[in-house]
């Protein structure tokens, strides 16, 4: 844009810039009610401001459609329900009664408030009291993980009974179940050398196990048949298909295994001992799964 | 409301008389409404907005400096009212989109709100008010539609005169400039201007 051009340019924008001032001004003046004000004003800058005229009738047009106001609901009913909650409408003296009422019940209970606490304080075998509604809400959550932990304890119990009996039962007929010869590396319990103790006669045994509470237990016997004749005592045959013990628990277990004279204690090596057996204490301890 | 008048009206209010607060509300219901309405575009706040100034108003009559007016001081209320539930929840624009989702099986008292709401954004004034800054609208609403002075408009808003004048000016030019594009795309003709002015 040339020099000239823009010369031009900014002097009609300063031209425009001054008639819209002076026409707000002339607005301001017949709001104000300053008519004959206003109408001189416009006069007197009509020569350097083109289109004054046009320019206060619309923006006096824009501006005179703020004049109506739109329509409101009635809300005085609403308002004065809402006055009335709070004893706004009660003569002067009632309502300092209402206010004295409502100060002496806060500070009685700040009163018995403050009794509880020192009797707590005093007596700390008293039970804190503890706020109802965190009870109400812990009450659901507590019976949720009580029957949750109970759920979690039987699926455990199952799972391990199930697994440390499905290598040593296979099922027969019916709901009868026959024992399966343990391999040795799966032992629960390895003996020593028991050769002295072997003999034919079935003897007699106490067996006592400690089981921890909760827990579940599986005690499984196995004794030859009378009608089957058995190898001598001291071969690895009689130690292998004599008999069997198992006691199949979800967790340790404190077993002792009694026998009558002669008793002999379970470990994993059995030594040979000078002492009498009678002697002996006759407990050994060992840990089942 | 002559002053003396309402004068009376306020003391026997702060009284505890019934009908003289139940005739204030009547005498500035209708003045505060607008402005809120105006202020926010939104009906249903600014019915909210005018109980809770009145609520407060009423409820602290004894503490009303009888040098001020009272609309003045009912306005200031109210826009402090309107400042903080605007700060609690802020408006959501209404678009003719979201109305089409909502469908008109469910108008209860929320649609025939809605229905307000839309009525007024077709209001062709209220729609260029909006598209004013919240300074400017205010000056031109309390200075056109509740003449009040600059002066007190100016203590209103803790601004000073000038600074309201030059609000009021730039405000007013805008405000012609939106409805006159309305117009233009036939959104809404504005009322013919007969006085020809001289």
């Amino acid at each position: 844009m040339s020099r000239g051009k823009r010369n031009a340019h900014d002097k009609l924008g300063e031209q425009h810039r001054r008639t819209r001032a002076v026409a707000n001004e002339c607005l301001d003046m017949l709001c104000r009610g300053e008519a004959v004000e206003a109408r001189r004003l416009a006069r007197m800058s009509a020569p350097e401001c083109p289109g004054l005229t046009e320019e206060i009738r619309s923006l006096r047009e824009a501006a005179s459609r703020l004049s109506i106001a739109p329509q409101s609901p009635d809300m005085s009913e609403a308002v004065l329900g809402r006055l009335e909650a709070v004893q706004m409408f009660l003569p002067t003296r009632q309502r300092r009664a209402v206010s004295r009422s409502r100060v002496l019940v806060a500070v009685g209970l700040v009163f018995i408030a403050s009794l509880a606490a020192l009797r707590q304080r005093f007596d700390p075998r008293l039970p804190a009291p503890a706020p109802i509604n965190s009870i109400a809400t812990a009450l659901p959550a507590d019976a949720a993980a009580t029957r949750e932990a109970l759920n979690d304890a039987m699926n455990a119990l199952e799972g391990s009974v199930a697994g440390s009996i499905s290598g040593l039962l296979s099922q027969g007929d019916g709901h009868f179940y026959a024992l399966n010869q343990v391999d040795p590396a799966r032992r629960a319990l390895a003996l020593g050398d028991t050769s002295r103790y072997e003999t034919r006669d079935i003897p007699e045994f106490t067996i006592s196990a400690r089981i921890d509470p909760g827990s579940g237990a599986l005690a499984l016997l196995s004794f030859p048949p009378a009608h089957v004749p058995l190898p001598p005592p001291g071969s690895p045959e009689f130690r292998r298909k004599q008999w069997t013990l198992g006691l199949l628990t979800p967790g340790p277990t404190t077993t002792t295994i009694l026998r009558g004279p002669p008793m002999f204690p379970l470990a994993d090596v059995c030594p040979k001992t000078d002492l009498p057996p009678n002697d002996r204490h006759p407990t050994e301890q060992d840990d089942h799964q | 409301m002559i002053r003396s008048h309402e004068m009376k009206l306020i003391r026997r209010a702060a009284g505890g008389d019934r009908d003289a607060a139940g005739a204030l509300i009547k005498g500035h219901q209708a003045s505060l409404f607008a402005y809120i309405l105006r202020l926010s575009g939104r009906p249903e706040l600014a019915e909210d907005v005018v109980q809770e100034a009145f609520v407060r108003v009423l409820g602290n009559l004894d503490r009303f400096d009888s040098r001020f007016r009272f609309s003045t001081w009912l306005f200031t209320i109210g826009r402090r009212v309107y400042f903080n539930m605007c700060e609690k929840k802020k408006p959501s624009p209404d678009s003719e989109i979201v109305n089409s989702w909502e469908g008109e099986a469910d108008r209860g008292r929320d649609g025939l709100e809605r229905d307000e709401v839309r009525c007024l954004h077709r209001d062709a004034l209220q729609a260029a008010l909006m598209l004013l800054p919240e300074d400017q609208r205010e000056v031109i609403v309390l200075f056109h539609q509740h003449e009040w002075p600059i002066w007190l408009i100016a203590e209103h808003l803790e601004l000073p005169e000038g600074t309201v004048k030059s609000h009021l000016h730039r405000g007013r030019i805008r405000l012609r400039e939106a409805l006159e594009s309305q117009s233009k795309s036939g959104a809404s003709t504005p009322h013919g201007f007969q006085e020809e002015w001289r």
